[in-house]
């Protein structure tokens, strides 16, 4: 089945993105192949905050015939190869898991991975720890969200100086979700 | 008093992937992960005891100091041997060792003053208002962060209040059998100390 995955940059203190959406810090590594990265997935969700930055010119193209899903109770217009949804339920999301034929790519941002995660939809959390501390910013997690366990599954450094950091999101366990928000 | 040239300051810290190093109430019980990542190191208790041993002192907050506390309490131990260890603080707080120092003046005045000149390997090792402000003063030289496998949703942040971006350079990714992965960072062109090119 295709596995939902949250592959994001991340400043070594948990931005994701600079207070007003900023992405010049990211380092653009050139030993990584963006291309056979993209190759792995069909379908990428991505909140509305996110959505409008990928159309913002210059960011690169989507791949052809991949689909899109923008998770936004506002966002009215209509975009081409792109379907707007209003919530992330369990149908919803076994919908559009049954559609895909590659892994689901959770393109961003820490809110619609909030949602997810607490719906236990995300199999992998995979960052790409940027060698930079931004001090304020977008969070990987807004606060406040649920607690998740994970397991490391891989890592590796590459000589850009990013690290790597790939997790499986472990199944919620009832012992460990009491107490949340505390 | 002349500065140690060779003296290097650490900021040491545990946090949960999305970078919070305790709960709000300052809770750290999250800490004891039980995964099992197989081609992980093991801390080997001897390396853990002779690496240990490079570290000349400790430079703490009072909420930190009142953490080792309670973990002592608890019959957990003491975390910092007889190293001195400087807890920074206005407040009277309990003295349980003579190695324990408390100081309320100005952290430029300790770090450059006092601390360098005396000692070699000096580790900042919490709070997240404590390290912000090192790293902010442009006193820190090296990050050691260990990242463990959670997400705890809410809680104290690993740096707070720094209000510039601050770039480092990844110097050693180390992962154990625990899943924690430690990453250590040199902190690059802060200003302040004279320092040789890297």
């Amino acid at each position: 089945m295709p596995r939902i995955r949250y592959a994001v940059a991340m400043s070594l203190d948990g931005y994701i993105a600079g207070p007003n959406g900023e992405f010049d810090w990211i380092i653009s590594d050139p030993d990584y192949d963006f291309s056979a990265q993209f190759a792995q997935f069909d379908t990428f969700l991505m909140g509305r905050r996110t959505f409008e930055i990928t159309q913002t010119p210059g960011s690169p193209p989507f791949p052809r015939g991949s689909k899109r899903f923008v998770f936004s109770r506002t966002l009215r217009d209509e975009f081409p190869g792109v379907a707007v949804m209003r919530e992330a339920s369990h149908t919803t999301i076994a919908e559009i898991r049954a559609m895909a034929t590659r892994d689901i790519w959770l393109f961003g941002g820490g809110e619609l991975f909030r949602s997810l995660l607490d719906q236990g939809f995300v199999d992998t959390v995979e960052v790409k720890v940027m060698p930079l501390l931004l001090g304020a910013g977008l969070q990987f997690l807004p606060q406040p969200a649920h607690r998740a366990r994970l397991k490391l599954s891989t890592h590796h450094v590459s000589p850009s100086g990013i690290a790597h950091l790939n997790y499986s999101v472990l199944p919620k366990d009832a012992r460990l979700s009491k107490g949340l928000g505390t | 008093m002349m500065a140690n040239t060779d003296s290097r300051v650490t900021i040491h810290m545990a946090a949960s992937l999305d970078g919070f190093i305790a709960r709000r109430d300052g809770r750290v019980d999250w800490l004891e992960t039980s995964d099992e990542f197989a081609n992980g190191d093991t801390l080997d208790p001897g390396f853990v005891e002779a690496f240990l041993k490079t570290i000349d002192c400790y430079v703490m907050g009072s909420r930190t100091y009142e953490t080792a506390l309670s973990f002592e309490a608890k019959g957990l131990g003491w975390s910092y041997g007889d190293k001195p260890t400087f807890v920074l603080t206005s407040r009277d707080l309990p003295r349980t060792r003579d190695s324990v120092k408390f100081y309320s003046g100005d952290l430029v005045q300790l770090v450059n003053g006092h601390l360098r000149p005396t000692f070699r390997s000096i580790w900042f090792v919490g709070g997240g208002v404590v390290c912000g402000e090192c790293l902010r003063l442009g006193l820190a030289d090296e990050v050691r962060y260990s990242i463990l496998p959670i997400l705890i949703g809410d809680g104290m942040a690993f740096f707070e209040k720094l209000d510039r971006d601050m770039p480092l350079h990844l110097v050693e990714v180390k992962a154990y059998r625990s899943g924690m992965v430690e990453l250590c960072y040199q902190v690059r062109g802060h200003p302040g100390e004279p320092r040789n090119a890297a």
